[in-house]
This record gives structure tokens, sequence and C-alpha cells, in this order.
């Protein structure tokens, strides 16, 4: 492998730190992914790159690379990024609100199955947020039995997230002056997150009569067929052993 | 006695029963739309669809969608709401700009089951043997595309339905179309080639549509498909196809060149339109020709893509199991661990700072604390409330009035001449102020509120005023 080969690597590694950047809009990067495809050697030297900076490759096709970092490395996202200086309550329901926006969008394995397809299934944040909601009201019905309270610092998620406001009424109370949603408010958490998923080439936006709706990109569909589903249910089961056991 | 017996009708087995699954998958392609035209009173504001033919909207919509499909990947919400709005406002004149819009969109909705997430719209078809069987179609497509836009396309269920509902294969009908239009071009019966001929291109278009759908979902989809059990055959059948198509589309315009040959005037320019149309056809086919020979090597560029082993698929629901799960968990034990979920769920994180504009941008940026502690970010930003008008209404109002009567009085007078006048007239400070920059104001043509002529001559200095030395003229009329 001589310097040039190495350079045009690196230059495909440091695409893929952009996730926005589409290879039909970047002829170099349009070449760079056609190289990955048909030099064997070319490709193990983007896995080795990519893994000195801690980056998995994931995925190359002609839409671009897809790579993500190993957990808590240097270009690992964390809450803070979304949004800074979150309690320990807010970060837990931004968390959880990722994962039922991946849920809205493919609630089953098979619905992840086929990566690319002609017509998408789109979501709202009202949807998003009335199936996260129809959720924790099965998880109320089924503890309605149970009459003794829950220490705060074992307050399940679903009671947190029924105690939460889906719009802050002190601000619907502002009628007439258009605004944005808050974080303290679940809309507002949800939007946070979609703002921060097409942000970074996940999900694509799409304004529409009523509300905009959101449409999932292939990074995203590869991310969580290929990686997340799986490590998201190792993590549920990782943390409900922990918190049975007591563990911290 | 006669004999008692009782004649029942023998009931009918599956085998007697008629099988009608095609018929049926056509008839379910309609629903959206007949659904549609009887909901039209719930779906929009009653009355938004008096006068309006869902039906003809809807198809309208389809094609639209075909035809663009011919020259892009599909079409743009906005553009497609524009159409509409031409659509709607055409069988309903005196509707307003808004309502034909919101009309459009709401046709384009119910076509891609907006309600439902644009789903494929489900239904279940009885089969003899077997029972209900569970059926899904789309009839419009929306989907990102490569370069980053949102595309709409009409999928080939939607092509079907435009075929009157019978479920021709386009091949065959513009194959059987073709031979009559040479046959009655031949026979010189040119109006009604004509008809045929237009016929002939809108079957082009679906056709072109119909070849590039099935190459599209493809391409988009390697996994997908069976390369040479499916592909390769549809591509060799598409070839030759157009291939058959542009022999004939010469044979028609040899016929057409050699009828105008010896044509009267009559018949002329039926045989021009004749020969453009037909040529219309050609240039789609020769356009589909060359994608079909790109197509093959596409494919096999995709190839190592479609072999290449897989990590791992996913192997559990994401909302059954990993949200049922995270729901039942301390909202504090999952806010400590919320770094880890996140980093699963996001793209890898782009260090802003690293760029020095954007440095710049967040060290100016104050930070704020929101009621609960947290930050004030972009979301919670509220309206900014526009800054109060310099001068009060009134205060306008009145010096409006004091200069139009001024300038009616005087056919030229300058800015200064103007502001001397007036501290003499009683106006105080603040009045001239307001009359010097309603002055300075008036240089604009469109903001001229005095009519007249305004021209500069040197400068002025008034101490609490200073600039260009305006000079107004009233119009003369010259008109005895």
């Amino acid at each position: 492998m001589n310097s040039e080969t190495t350079h045009r690597a690196a230059r495909l590694v440091l695409k893929g730190l952009s996730p926005r950047l589409r290879p039909a809009a970047d002829l170099e990067y349009r070449d760079l992914v056609a190289e990955y495809m048909a030099d064997d050697g070319f490709r193990t030297l983007v896995h080795i790159i990519a893994g000195a900076f801690e980056l998995r490759v994931l995925d190359v096709s002609p839409t671009g690379i897809v790579l993500v970092p190993h957990p808590e490395t240097r270009f690992a996202t964390t809450v803070s990024d979304y949004r800074a200086r979150l309690g320990d309550v807010d970060r837990g329901l931004l968390a959880l609100i990722q994962v039922a926006v991946a849920a809205t969008f493919f609630p089953t394995a098979a619905s992840l199955e086929i990566i690319d397809r002609p017509g998408e299934v789109s979501v709202t944040i009202s949807r998003i947020r009335d199936n996260l909601l129809a959720l924790c009201r099965r998880l109320e019905q089924a503890f309605a039995a149970d009459p003794k309270s829950v220490p705060s610092e074992l307050r399940e998620a679903w009671r947190v997230v029924l105690e939460r406001p889906i719009v802050s009424p002190s601000l619907e109370k502002e009628s007439g002056r258009s605004r944005r949603a808050a974080p303290r408010e679940l809309d507002g958490i949800i939007r946070i997150v979609l703002n921060n998923l097409e942000e970074q080439g996940m999900v694509r936006s799409e304004s529409s009569r009523d509300e905009p709706f959101y449409l999932p990109l292939r990074r995203y569909k590869v991310q969580l067929r290929e990686l997340a589903a799986n490590e998201v249910f190792d993590f549920c089961t990782r943390l409900t052993r922990e918190t049975a056991g007591g563990t911290p | 006695m006669p004999p008692d017996i009782a004649l029942t009708p023998a009931l009918p087995t599956d085998n007697d029963l008629p099988r009608l699954g095609r018929h049926l998958r056509n008839l379910a392609y309609a629903v959206p739309l007949v659904r549609l035209a009887i909901e039209r009173n719930t779906v929009a504001r009653p009355g938004l669809f008096d006068g309006v033919d869902l039906h003809y909207a809807a198809m309208a919509l389809i094609v639209f969608l075909m035809e663009r499909r011919t020259t892009d990947l599909g079409a743009q919400r906005n553009d497609i709401i524009d159409y509409m709005s031409q659509v709607i406002a055409a069988m309903r004149p005196g509707l307003s700009g808004d309502d034909a819009r919101l009309g459009g969109e709401l046709v384009l909705e119910a076509l891609s089951n907006r309600s439902e997430q644009h789903q494929a719209f489900r239904c279940d078809l009885f089969e003899p043997g077997i029972g209900l069987v569970p059926h899904a179609f789309r009839l419009i497509n929306v989907a990102p595309v490569d370069d980053g836009r949102v595309l709409y396309t009409a999928t080939n269920e939607a092509i079907l339905l435009h075929l009157a509902m019978l479920d021709i294969d386009p091949a065959v009908a513009q194959r059987a179309e073709e031979m009559m239009l040479e046959y009655l071009v031949k026979s010189g019966r040119f109006k009604e080639s004509l008809d045929l001929a237009e016929r002939a291109r809108k079957r082009s278009i679906q056709y072109q549509q119909f070849i590039r759908t099935r190459i599209f979902e493809a391409r988009r989809s390697p996994e997908s498909v069976r390369w040479t059990r499916d592909v390769v055959p549809e591509l060799k059948a598409a070839t030759s196809h157009v291939l058959e198509r542009q022999s004939q589309e010469r044979a028609i315009l040899d016929a057409v060149f050699a009828n105008k040959e010896h044509a009267d005037e009559k018949s002329l320019p039926l045989l021009g339109a004749l020969q453009h149309l037909v040529e219309d056809c050609q240039s789609r086919h020769s356009a589909l020709h060359q994608e079909l020979m790109t197509a093959h090597d596409q494919f096999l560029e995709l190839h190592a893509e479609v072999f290449r082993p897989r990590r791992s698929l996913a192997r559990h629901d994401l909302e059954g199991e990993c949200l049922s799960m995270l729901l039942a968990q301390p909202i504090l034990r999952l806010g400590q661990k919320a770094d880890e979920l996140t980093g699963l769920l996001s793209a890898p994180r782009v260090d802003r700072l690293l760029c020095l504009t954007a440095l710049f941008e967040q060290l100016i940026q104050p930070e704020k604390l929101g009621a609960e502690g947290g930050m004030i970010g972009d979301d919670e930003y509220e309206d900014l409330a526009p800054p109060p008008d310099h001068f009060p209404a009134t205060t306008l109002a009145r010096v409006e009035t004091y200069l139009s009567t001024l300038f009616a009085s005087a056919p030229r007078i300058t800015i200064d001449e103007v502001l001397i006048q007036a501290e003499a007239d009683g106006l105080d400070l603040r009045e001239r102020r307001c009359a010097a920059f309603l002055m300075l104001q008036a240089y604009h043509p469109d903001e001229n509120l005095f009519g007249g002529d305004v021209h500069i001559d040197g400068r002025f200095n008034l101490g609490f005023a200073q600039g260009s030395r305006f000079v107004f003229r009233r119009e003369v009329n010259h008109e005895l």
C-alpha cells in the first residue's frame, strides 16, 4: 500500500465523520466508495484507519460510509450533544425517547429486514408520543393493583413519562404566539431527538399540512438493523439484571 | 303419490368457485380513491370539495407522477401541490388559491396513506380453498433519494389502476396500439390515428415508468431480488420490447413521411402532429434503451454489496422488547446510563469546535439557564417582538398632513426650506425629525407619499438633521 492509497482511505473515513455528506453530491466521495467496493486492499485499509480512531465500519454503499464509534470514545455521541446540562431524570427521558423514536419507525425486527424500500414509513411527533403514552398506560394498568408508593430513586420511566406534560401548561396559555417546544415537555424532547437525528443525517423531515413528518434515511436503518436493535436489547437486559440485583 | 324428494342445490366446492384474485386486487387499488370521494366532507371541511370530482383529481395525480417519473426520479411535494391546486381550481374556479392547495394536499395525503404513516394499504381478499388472504399495496411511494430530496412516485399498482382497472400488461397494450396505428396511417385515416398516437404516447410513458420503477427497486434493494432468476430475464424482455417498439415507430414514421409527400392541406397538420407524437415516443424509448443497457453494469457494481457478509441482523423487536423493558426501569438509572444508549442510536459526534467560525459563534453565545436548571436552547427561543415604531402613529399622521399641505402650496421646495418652515409653524423637534425621515424616504419612488419629482442638489445641515439636499417639484398639469 502506498501513501496515496492510505491518504484516500483516510479521506473516506473523514467523509464518514460528516454523516450528512452524500456521494451523490461529492465526486471524490463517490470515487472512494467505488474503490472501497472494488478493491479488497483498500477496504482493509479503511477498516484499519477507522479502527485506529475507535470507529467501526458498519456499511459502505452508494449512499455513503456508515461509521459507528465504540462506546465512550472520542467520537461517541452523548446526551450532552443533544442537550447540555440536563439532570438525570431528563437524561433518562431523552435516552428513552431515542428508543421510542426508533421503535415507532421500526417496531419489529422484521420491519428492519429490508433496508432499501421504494416507499418509507413516516413518523410524526404526535405519532411517537401517542405510541409511547399507549405503552406507558398499559404499564400503568398492570401496576394499578399495586398500592405502595414508589420511592423517587426507583420511580420507573413510564410513571415519569405519564407525569410529563405533552405541552407545558404555562406556555400553552400564551395563545396567539407561535413558539417551539421546550425540553420539559414530552413533545419538546421528541422534537429535540428528531432535530438531532436530522442533523446527523439519520432522518429527513418533510413539511406537511398539519405537522411535519420524518422519514428514515439508509444510515439510520443500517445502524438500527446491524447494531443498535441487538445492542439496545442487550443494554436493556443488563440494566434489568443490575436493577433487580441492586448493582450500581 | 309423487315421490317425496327434496331437491337442494349442491354446495359449490372450492373448484366450482370462480378465481377472482386479480380482479379483487385491481378493485382494491381503487378503494382509497372511492374512500376519499365518500369521505369528502370528513377529510376536509364540509363544502371544500363541492363540485370537485375527486376520482378525477386522484387519477390526475397518478398521471402527473407517472409523467414526472419519466424525467426525474419522482416529484417533490411542492410541485405536486402546485399541480393539484390547478386541477382542483379547474373543477372549481371560484376556490381561493389556499383552498385549492389544501384540496390538492388532501388528495395527495389520501393516496399516499399519510394518516397511517405512509404505510401500505391493507385488505383481505378471498381466495377459494385458502380463505382470506391479506394483501398490501401502495399507490404512491414517498422516500428520500440519494441527493437528499424527498420524492413521491406512483407505484405499479397505481399504473394498473390508471389502465382503467384492467390488468393489461402495458407492453401488450402498447404493441397492439402501435400495430393499429401503423394500419391507420397506411390506410390514410389520420384523424383516428392521431387519437391513437396520443394513447400510444401515454402507453410509452406508462411502460417507461413501469420499467424504471422495477429497475429502481432492484437497484435500491439488491438483497431483495434474485439477480439471475428475476432481474436478468426482465431486463432482456424489456430490451427486446423496446427494440421492437423502436422498429415499429420507425415503420409508422416511414408511413407518415410517405403520406406527407402527397398530403392535402387538411391532412398535413394532422400528419405533422402525428409525427411529433411518434417522435416523442421514439425519444422516450431511446432513453429507456440506454437505461436498460447501463442497468446491467450498475447491478454488477452492486454485486459486491449484495454478497458482503452482514455483521448481524436485528433479532429483537424495538417496541415489544426493548422499549417495554426500558419503561419499567427506574428513570434515574436510565439517566445514569443514557450516554451508552445515545451512542448506539446516533451518528458519530462531529466536534463543531474544530471549525473557527463555529468556535467564534460558540464563544459569543451567552449561556442561559432555564427555569429547571436546563440550558435554554434553540427549541426554547420565543418570537422576537418587533421593536416599537420610532414615531407614534399620531405624530406620523400629523406630519404627513402638514407636509402634504405644504407641498400642495409650493411648486418647488427643498428639504431644508420645509424644515425651517415647519419650525416656524410650531412643529416640535420630534415632529421635525419625523418630517426629515419622511422626506428622505420620499426619495424612493415606491415610498414617495407626495407625488412629483425629487432630485438632489448638494447637502444641507440644520443641526438636528443633515444629509442630501432634496428638491421637491410638484408635477404641473400643462393641459389647459
